[in-house]
């Protein structure tokens, strides 16, 4: 197992070498320079802008720039905000908590959902029920995730005030709310974008567990439990679900990707204030050290996220142990 | 037979599709004694592993065990029995090993924990009690270090160890009755020996009745007293295992014998059975196996035949087993068929 | 082959039947079996009659898209004259949806496109080629695969400013092509060792030529399904980026312009976010059925059902 942790931390270091170049690649294809909004300022010199590059190292040749900016990646240095004149890697230790708690639930709750409807689908296959759950998950797996959020939105908290609009916290009371308020305040907040992404997550989930545990049902094994005396339940429960949760596990680690970039949407009309926001508030003032930090700091909560899956399902599947 | 262990009677299963009604077993009966080893055999596609599957209720849809059937065992008819109870019976009065040993095990659990399952389930035991049946069972079976082995996963063993372990899940709460279905189809020659050895063993210690579900002749006269021969879902020869090999009564029989190859045997071919076996959806009228029957006669076509007593515990469903052999007491196991 | 006049005049063997391949399965039959099942059916409905508005949007729309109808007026809700009511500077919605659908439609479709041959080419290179390249650029697709794609797109448009249509088009093909390669490198890998493309290489045709004579046609069967996919995604993508305010830039209606002009008062004018809503939740999911069933299809077990 701890060959197979450390192949895969291997692996996910290569990967985010290849992210941090590709930035790389990208600041310098850009046209103009990396720095040109600074620069235009008509207050800058020729001779305050030739030492504003020769400071910044871009007079260096390409290589050297390039390892200047892999080491600087490497120490955690993200540059500093144009916009806020703060070092990105503060803004964004703020900023990621939120989005993790934002994620987290929404990973927790559609999974839980997911797994559930899914079950229950497979295990009474055919029936009205069955038919009638598969048109929704299959409608609400296409959802776009901003039109949903957009959707509940307009209902649940403009139409019927059940949720607050916007925000994290409730921007006049929360610093007089006991703390069990606070936690009050927060999870209510939370409720409506955490449900939208994990709305459309259990769409994808039980679509996807229903087949693997319908694929798992026939299988040889399922008789044998049967033929020794299990009860149904148990043989769906305990014997058909544990094999049938395997592939569930390897779409967590196929979907980060989507639900990292889908909560950026959800952030953005919610008005929660996690690193999605921060990227799209960053980018309309052209402040793009904050929006290349986002990008590395959501490929690597990709790659880690991917490694957490490999490692579940490692733990899940004896099979796989070897690694 | 003084009261046999196991009774079956006019079984009948049919799977329902939209393609038409594929009669898998049609009528089937036999029975088997306490403590006995009774050899089913035949071709795929005979009947025989729908026929064991339906003993222990594990038909799912759309096959269907029809009305009309029976299945008598230990004073109860299986097929009236609520889920609860034939549950009850499962792994606990009635033990079933499969063919495929890699297949039939949760490649998720240990094996230690499958085994130990089957006592947690019907003995209400803890944990730990069920671990050390677990543990025993497995030194039961023979297989080596079994403290150490009850923690491996399946993947882990040897598809002849596996074997070893689905009998020693069978053998927990010492059914009475353990039907085997191909238990050495799919495991090597040499393999399938010492696992053959291991239920002659068993039987011997425990008394188990055993159902020996197999094509394979040979394993059938290595281990099995009495044999049922099936054909076509149904029934075509019954017979003392000796007297089967001696002097078969049914062609079928007569060409499953002459299929087999022999030590001794001065032949460039292998002689076979010409044709193959028809889909269950569309049995032919009149006898089953005529279009393969060497002394088929027009009768064979018009009219089924019925199960005929030949000799003592020997019957044959044939037309010429009538015309050859003095009709005689009906042995007391051989059921009336139309 | 012109220096192998002995193997001139055999034919490099037919492809062979069933395969998932899209050159053995005609457009008709394929055609047929999406149209089968209902729900395949009114997909297809659905986006034939989208494409048709989309095509006659200057014919349909009832009034000009760009003209503020009243100017002192405001946005206004659904009436009998304007259906989906006006938008903020009083220009007709459901113009505007008409027109934008088009641009929406144009997007989707090419970005999709470019997204799918690149992908195909790539993924399929690497997966013919196997060994260390193939191996080095698959590497590549993971890393590209680990970015999220708003973001990365996000940070182009940070790095290069707002752009106009055609380089969104460009930009969103451009990012989209990563699960397409992967998906053409596993069919490419698989056919490599098939006996037909050893049997044309026995032969001594040109590694190029057994390339795009056998192993693309192949692949191209779920590339053609995941360029289905990838229209549905475009779609909802670019609408997304409008509203953000990054996507198709104003005046230029689409879907996801109209819904970010009511993005402010969207308590208000809630008509703004759910007309043109509605309309990217049924293409969604039009597209996703009809990828299904382009899926199924393609199938080769289902190619012979009856």
């Amino acid at each position: 197992m701890i060959a197979f942790l450390f192949r895969r931390l291997l692996q996910g270091v290569a990967i985010l070498v290849t992210v941090a170049t590709v930035t790389f690649v990208l600041i310098h294809a850009a046209p103009g320079e990396p720095f040109a909004g600074q620069l235009d300022d008509v207050r800058f010199t020729p001779a305050m802008q030739a030492e504003l590059r020769r400071q910044r190292g871009l007079d260096q040749p390409l290589a050297t720039q390039y390892v200047r900016y892999m080491g600087r990646l490497a120490r955690g240095d993200l540059d500093v905000s144009l916009a806020q004149q703060r070092p990105v890697r503060t803004i964004l230790a703020e900023a990621l908590p939120r989005t993790l708690l934002l994620m987290s639930a929404a990973l927790f709750g559609g999974f839980a959902l997911g797994i559930v409807v899914g079950a229950l689908q497979a295990a009474r296959a055919g029936s009205w029920a069955d038919r009638v759950a598969g048109r929704i998950t299959v409608a609400l797996a296409a959802l776009p995730d901003f039109w949903l959020a957009l959707t509940l939105l307009l209902l649940f908290s403009v139409r019927l005030r059940w949720f607050p609009v916007s925000g994290m916290v409730d921007p006049t009371m929360h610093e007089y709310l006991s703390p069990l308020g606070r936690l009050r305040d927060v999870a209510w907040h939370l409720a409506l974008p955490a449900t939208t992404m994990a709305l459309i997550f259990a769409a994808v989930v039980a679509r996807y567990q229903r087949q693997a545990l319908l694929d798992v049902l026939p299988d040889d094994f399922v008789r044998s439990a049967r033929a020794k005396g299990v009860s149904e339940r148990g043989v769906v429960l305990r014997h058909a679900l544990r094999n049938a949760l395997l592939p569930t596990i390897t779409l967590f680690g196929m979907a980060l990707p989507a639900l990292v970039g889908g909560s950026l949407f959800v952030e953005f009309i919610f008005a929660w204030p996690g690193m999605g926001r921060a990227a799209v508030e960053a980018l309309s003032a052209r402040d793009y050290p904050v929006v290349l930090g986002t990008t590395l700091v959501s490929s690597a909560l990709v790659v880690v996220g991917s490694i957490v899956a490999d490692l579940l399902a490692a733990a899940a599947d004896p099979r796989l142990r070897r690694g | 037979m003084t009261d046999p262990l196991l009774r079956v009677e006019h079984l009948r299963t049919y799977f329902h599709s939209p393609a038409g009604i594929a009669r898998a077993v049609d009528d089937v009966s036999f029975s088997i004694g306490r403590g006995e080893t009774v050899g089913v055999v035949g071709e795929s596609g005979c009947g025989k592993s729908v026929t064991a599957l339906s003993l222990l209720r594990l038909i799912q849809a759309p096959g269907r065990i029809e009305a009309g059937s029976h299945i008598w065992f230990e004073g109860r008819d299986l097929l009236t029995l609520g889920a609860e109870d034939i549950r009850q019976v499962r792994g606990n009065r009635i033990a079933m090993i499969f063919q495929e040993p890699m297949t039939a095990l949760n490649p998720v659990f240990t094996v230690g924990d499958q085994i130990a399952e089957v006592a947690r389930v019907h003995d209400g035991a803890s944990r730990k009690a069920a671990w050390e049946r677990a543990v025993e069972m497995l030194a039961l079976v023979g297989i080596p270090s079994p403290r150490e082995r009850a923690s491996n996963y399946p993947h882990q063993m040897s598809g002849g160890m596996r074997q070893r372990v689905l009998i020693a899940m069978a053998l927990v709460m010492n059914p009475a009755l353990l039907i085997a279905d191909e238990p050495t189809t799919a495991l090597d020659v040499t393999i399938q020996a010492q696992i053959l050895e291991l239920l002659a063993k068993v039987q011997q210690a425990f008394g188990t009745a055993i159902l020996l579900i197999t094509h394979d002749l040979g394993v059938v006269a290595e281990t099995a007293s009495r044999v049922v021969v099936m054909y076509g879902g149904q029934v075509v020869e019954e017979a003392p295992v000796r007297t089967l090999f001696a002097d078969p009564g049914h062609p079928y029989t007569k060409g499953l014998m002459q299929a087999m190859p022999r030590v001794g045997m001065n032949r460039e071919r292998l002689t076979t059975i010409p044709g193959s076996v028809p889909p269950p959806t569309a049995w032919p009228t009149g006898c089953r196996f005529r279009d393969r029957c060497g002394f088929a006669w027009p009768r064979c076509e018009a009219e089924a035949p019925a199960l005929v007593p030949i000799s003592a515990g020997h019957a044959a469903r044939c037309h010429l087993a009538e015309v050859d052999r003095p009709p005689e007491a009906a042995p007391a196991n051989a059921a009336r068929s139309t | 082959m012109a220096d192998t006049p002995v193997v001139a005049s055999l034919a490099i063997p037919a492809l062979p039947t069933p395969a998932s391949s899209l050159s053995s399965t005609p457009f008709s039959r394929l055609l047929h079996l999406m149209w089968r099942e209902r729900s395949g059916r009114w997909a297809l409905l659905f986006l034939a009659l989208l494409v048709a508005a989309a095509l006659a949007a200057p014919w349909l729309a009832p009034f000009d898209p760009a003209r503020p109808l009243d100017p002192g007026a405001g946005a206004a809700g659904p009436s009998l004259s304007h259906w989906f009511g006006t938008d903020l500077t009083s220009r007709d919605v459901l113009s505007r949806m008409l027109y934008g659908s088009r641009v929406s439609l144009a997007v989707a479709s090419l970005a999709a496109l470019l997204a799918s041959v690149v992908g195909l080419l790539y993924g399929g290179v690497a997966g013919f080629a196997g060994g260390r390249t193939d191996g080095a650029m698959m590497r590549l697709i993971d890393a590209l695969l680990a970015i999220p794609r708003i973001l990365l797109l996000l940070t182009v448009l940070a790095l290069w400013g707002t752009v106009n249509v055609r380089a969104l088009i460009l930009l969103i093909g451009l990012t989209g092509w990563f699960s397409v390669a992967r998906l053409a490198r596993a069919e490419a890998s698989a056919l490599r060792e098939r006996e037909f493309v050893l049997a044309a290489r026995a032969l001594g045709a040109a590694p190029w030529r057994v390339f795009v004579r056998y192993v693309l046609p192949h692949a191209t069967g779920p590339v053609l399904v995941a360029a289905t996919i990838a229209i549905g995604q475009v779609v909802v993508l670019e609408a997304g980026l409008s509203y953000l305010g990054y996507g198709v830039p104003q005046p230029t209606p689409t879907w996801g312009n109209i819904i970010r002009d009511g993005r402010e008062t969207i308590a208000s004018t809630w008509w703004l976010t759910v007309f043109p809503g509605l309309a990217l939740v049924g293409t969604a999911l039009a597209v996703n059925t009809v990828a299904d069933r382009l899926r199924a299809a393609l199938n080769p077990r289902q190619l012979h059902a009856p």
